[in-house]
């Protein structure tokens, strides 16, 4: 049984629906009507990425898995705890392990909020290699989306990179061998290996990893990579856009019409 | 009897109408986006359910996995301290794999960029605009893709267990192919035939590893053409599935079958610690 409000409430709803700040912040009414479905996707800074229809073929769960849009939700739950994160660490090699300590002992729900960024750190490795496979299972790459793969790939690999330097961050065993292992290879490189080392981790040849490793690896993990990956993420978005919407089979996309029946016309 | 008069048998002229069906023709009916019945819904409401109960889902799961399952944190790291298991996280563990069985510059830099590298280059080598959002282009392409799998991961499986079980002459794996024997006063011992280190590694670390990366993807290649006749999109998702295959069998083996010095031992016999998330 659906409650209908009693006619004072209902009123008073009709007057702050067509007051001048509520008009002025929803450009539209519900949208419980074709124009409104419309003007909510022109009028949404939200929700303006989205175009105001969209194909039946690409609703399908089992065509998308929505793994690209979980994704993109991991990231940004990544970034919520993240920030909040930043409030009790300081990354010092003298702190950080003391901090994150704090962090699950003294803090209020600190230990969730770790464990919450952990968790998604590593389920969007997951996840948004999944969805690189699910585009190219699908054929999803093929032209015009072939530059949105490029850009894709390059995301996977800025993925795994703040994942990696995030892995730094608590100071512990785990992480020191994996920084060790990175700086390893990195040192390895043809050629240039002593310099991509000296610049990975901020130590000379023969210094090993230590404060300038953490700083580098903080600023990387809270700064540039998030922001490179939030430029791409929007620019693979508007792209998806420009390149006609998510990928569709050619029946789908260009059937002719007549099918060599006879068609009404006029 | 005009032609007209005929026509109007069929198709008779309602006086109450000012438009009536004229004559019925062959041709293309300038339909927007010729899609025949439409098959368009409206984003609001029907893509943001979706996309609300994805977050809703995903941010459930999450929560409920962060409340049950404790994030680990280890002993405070010191550089100078020797850890017995050193394992780099999960998602890179295939490629501290490779680092095992060949050159590092190799199996560290070069192999990981050129496989993205060509990750990167499908859209261009396969240019046909067939089969877009069918999965695996069809049924054929599906078995082609399982077959690719299956074909790196027993590949891969027989390769690493090759290299570290295979003992012969006082070698392992590749290294005991090149063993000989040597006999000083009537003692026979096996050594190496390699005259340096150097030679060694371009033997066993570069020029080996390669080939066989090598031939077995052109194998897998030329297989799925000739044999299955396949077309260009589907010799890539042989080979696409292949990397996958090597992916994930790669990390599986580091995640489960590396203990201490990350050595080769049973997941039953792993030492603690050894699981790296």
């Amino acid at each position: 049984m659906i409650l209908k409000p009693p006619p004072i409430v209902e009123k008073m709803l009709g007057i702050v629906r067509s007051s001048t700040v509520w008009r002025s912040f929803w450009r539209q009414g519900y949208p419980s009507n074709d124009e409104n479905r419309a003007l909510i996707m022109f009028n949404s800074l939200f929700l303006h990425l989205h175009p105001v229809k969209v194909k039946g073929h690409t609703l399908k769960i089992t065509y998308t898995w929505g793994l690209g849009f979980i994704a993109f939700w991991l990231f940004v739950i990544l970034t919520i705890t993240g920030v909040v994160l930043m409030f009790f660490y300081v990354p010092s090699t003298t702190r950080a392990y003391q901090d994150i300590q704090a962090l699950e002992t003294t803090i209020p729900f600190g230990i969730v909020l770790r464990n919450m960024h952990r968790w998604a750190a590593h389920l969007m490795v997951l996840i948004v290699f999944l969805h690189m496979c699910r585009v190219f299972y699908t054929g999803g790459y093929k032209a015009p989306r072939e530059w949105n793969w490029v850009v894709g790939v390059n995301m996977l690999v800025l993925t795994s990179m703040l994942s990696f330097t995030g892995y730094l961050l608590p100071w512990d065993d785990l992480a020191i061998s994996a920084i060790k292992i990175g700086s390893q290879i990195a040192a390895v490189t043809p050629f240039i290996g002593q310099w991509v080392r000296g610049l990975m981790i901020g130590a000379t040849p023969t210094e090993e990893v230590g404060q300038n490793a953490l700083l580098r690896f903080y600023v990387l993990h809270v700064m540039i990579l998030p922001i490179v990956l939030y430029l791409l993420i929007f620019f693979h978005f508007w792209r998806i856009r420009k390149d006609g919407g998510l990928s569709l089979p050619e029946k789908t996309a260009e059937e002719p019409a007549d099918n060599g029946k006879k068609v009404l016309v006029n | 009897m005009t032609t007209r008069d005929t026509r109007q048998e069929f198709f008779p002229k309602d006086p109450k109408k000012t438009y009536g069906l004229m004559e019925l023709m062959k041709g293309t009916a300038p339909l927007v986006g010729k899609g025949g019945p439409e098959d368009t819904f409206f984003s609001w409401p029907h893509l943001l359910i979706l996309e609300l109960l994805a977050m809703l889902g995903t941010t459930f799961v999450l929560i409920l996995l962060s409340i049950y399952v404790r994030a680990p944190l280890r002993e405070i790291a010191d550089p100078d301290k020797v850890q017995l298991v050193e394992k780099a996280p999960w998602y890179f563990l295939n490629i501290q794999e490779l680092l095992r069985h060949m050159n590092p510059a190799l199996a560290g830099v070069i192999i990981p960029n050129i496989a993205l590298g060509l990750v990167m280059a499908i859209p261009y080598i396969d240019r046909s605009n067939k089969d877009v959002g069918v999965w695996f282009a069809g049924t054929k392409g599906a078995k082609i893709a399982l077959f690719g799998f299956l074909y790196a991961s027993v590949m891969m499986v027989a390769l690493v267990v090759f290299n570290e079980k295979f003992h012969w002459h006082g070698g392992t794996g590749v290294n005991a192919l090149f063993m000989q024997a040597e006999t000083v006063k009537g003692i026979t011992t096996y050594v190496t035939r390699f005259p340096s280190a150097i030679a060694q590694d371009i033997v066993v670390g570069q020029a080996i590893p390669c080939a066989l990366i090598f031939f077995l993807s052109l194998m897998l290649g030329v297989g799925t053409w000739k044999i299955a006749k396949a077309n260009t999109r589907e010799i890539i998702i042989a080979l696409f599935s292949a990397f996958v295959a090597a992916y994930f069998v790669l990390m599986i083996i580091g995640i489960f079958f590396r203990g201490e010095s990350f050595s080769f031992i049973s997941p039953l016999n792993l030492p603690p610690g050894a699981i790296s998330f």
